[in-house]
């Protein structure tokens, strides 16, 4: 009996120790819980640890279901971007995988991490793996051995107008400026004013031949090997993840009318220093943080991004003051920095 | 005595040659001085740049076949303020033609800047359609106290 006694598990202590088990458990799934959630986001990112240690601030905010203020400033690391223009493959042998974290940062497991800010589930950094055997070349033939889908396409020499005569331009009234001011007279243009990516399929906003229509329904007329499209300063105000779905369905819609073209993503343009700082939804931090996403997002599509954004800003990343109107719709001689900045950056897939 | 009415009828003639000669071209609408003239008058707010007339008429919905010869200045897009000369060819209904077509132009243009920008759509409304012999204007400008005082001696009144 004594034994048996012995034996039965003392309700008072069990009820202690259950008692204290059980608050203890819940602590400890909610710290795994909390540990998961923080490996995802900015705090924990490599990204982050070394743009800190540079002091510069990094946040990936969580974009609200329709927001219409811009995120925190978020500025792109150079030497972030230019690591993942580096091909997955190490270019020397002897290099070994993770002797450094630039390089860790390159391997396809960060690549593919999914990115939880609300910009969707893309590729957290630019850059996708080239797939084997895909080569890429630029418009001039020069061979591209670090560029991937998403990357900073690097500058070579300026191809010629006839470069672009199987080009077609589609998007907003900026494009509408291009086609005004860029001399490309080669190409064909469906742009116009406050077009969206959601009314491209329905603002009958082209005329061909006398009669308007879509920018999709002209698209579809001709046969295109590239497609540059330029969207994303009238829907500045969507929420990241909204903007970036109907984006996608917008590719998939291009691919359906035009089999074989490469698409070219134009980052969105900047907008001067005092447009910027207005208060308006029309500043420079949200663009910037747009395109980064647009970038990743380029990734993750195979198409190429363009980063026009640069080829307008000052050296303080604004358009510069005497350079517009509004502070938005460039000038002019800007268009024509655009265009030169398209004939220096040109790339193209080649398959073996 | 004869000789003396000769030459003052003579040069009664030529006074009279010169007079028409005159008066023939102060009529004759050169329509890039025109241009020149409403771009330096201070009516426009925006910078309004030449275009290609292939892209103009892109714009306006016509073809390059429907007038002689055209001119195009547009805005860099902030604004709605644009200058459009057209020669019409002379033949039946052209002129009807490019009437329609520069409304047609107008009217989308409001419905465009009514979301897009509506403070320009008052530019729209009081825009100009003019007519300078063979020739059709139309400009929408940020003061038109200054355009039509710059247009006045080019338009027919």
């Amino acid at each position: 009996m004594s034994v048996l006694k012995r034996l039965r598990p003392q309700k008072k202590s069990g009820g202690k120790r259950a008692g204290r088990a059980l608050p203890a458990a819940v602590l400890f799934i909610v710290f795994c819980g909390v540990f998961s959630l923080l490996s995802y986001t900015s705090l924990l990112k490599p990204s982050a640890r070394a743009e800190n240690a540079e002091t510069e601030a990094v946040t990936d905010a969580m974009p609200s279901e329709a927001a219409s203020e811009p995120s925190p400033e978020s500025v792109p690391a150079a030497n972030d971007e230019q690591a993942f223009g580096q091909p997955l493959e190490s270019s020397s042998a002897a290099e070994p995988l993770y002797s450094n974290l630039q390089t860790f940062r390159n391997t396809l497991i960060w690549r593919n991490i999914p990115m939880l800010d609300g910009c969707a589930f893309y590729p957290r950094r630019h850059c996708r793996p080239a797939s084997v055997g895909c080569r890429f070349f630029s418009g001039g033939g020069t061979p591209l051995p670090g560029y991937s889908w998403g990357c900073e396409i690097p500058e070579t020499d300026a191809v010629g107008e006839e470069y672009f005569n199987d080009a077609a331009f589609i998007g907003n009234s900026l494009e509408e400026g291009f086609m005004l001011y860029g001399g490309l007279s080669t190409a064909a243009f469906f742009a116009a004013k406050s077009i969206t990516v959601k009314n491209i399929y329905t603002e009958k906003a082209i005329s061909v031949g006398g009669e308007y229509k879509t920018i999709m329904e002209a698209l579809g007329l001709g046969s295109y090997s590239k497609v540059y499209i330029l969207l994303g300063l009238n829907e500045i105000g969507y929420d990241c993840q909204t903007f970036l779905s109907l984006y996608s369905k917008l590719i998939d819609s291009i691919r359906e009318l035009q089999p074989g073209a490469e698409i070219y993503i134009q980052s969105i343009t900047p907008v001067s220093k005092a447009m910027s700082e207005s208060g308006s939804i029309f500043n420079n931090t949200a663009i910037r943080e747009r395109n980064k996403a647009l970038a990743g997002f380029a990734a993750h599509k195979k198409a190429h991004y363009v980063d026009i954004y640069a080829a307008l800003a000052d050296g303080d990343g604004n358009l510069p003051e005497n350079g517009s109107y509004d502070g938005i719709h460039p000038y002019k001689k800007y268009y024509a920095q655009w265009y030169e900045y398209l004939t220096k950056h040109t790339v193209h897939e080649v398959e073996n | 005595m004869k000789l003396s009415r000769i030459c003052a009828c003579v040069t009664l003639f030529a006074l009279l040659l010169c007079v028409c000669g005159c008066s023939h071209a102060a009529k004759e609408f050169d329509p890039e001085a025109f241009a020149g003239d409403m771009l330096a008058s201070g009516a426009f707010s925006d910078e309004l740049t030449k275009t290609e007339a292939e892209i103009g008429c892109r714009l306006y919905g016509i073809s390059e076949d429907d007038a002689e010869a055209m001119l195009f200045y547009f805005s860099s897009g902030a604004t709605a303020e644009e200058l459009a000369i057209f020669k019409t060819s002379g033949k039946d209904g052209d002129a009807d033609k490019l009437s329609e077509a520069i409304k047609n132009r107008l009217e989308r243009q409001k419905s465009v800047y009514e979301s897009y920008a509506p403070a320009e759509v008052p530019k729209l409304d009081k825009a100009v359609i003019g007519a300078a012999g063979a020739y059709l204007v139309l400009y929408v400008a940020s003061d038109y106290d200054a355009a039509s005082k710059a247009a006045e001696k080019y338009l027919d009144s």
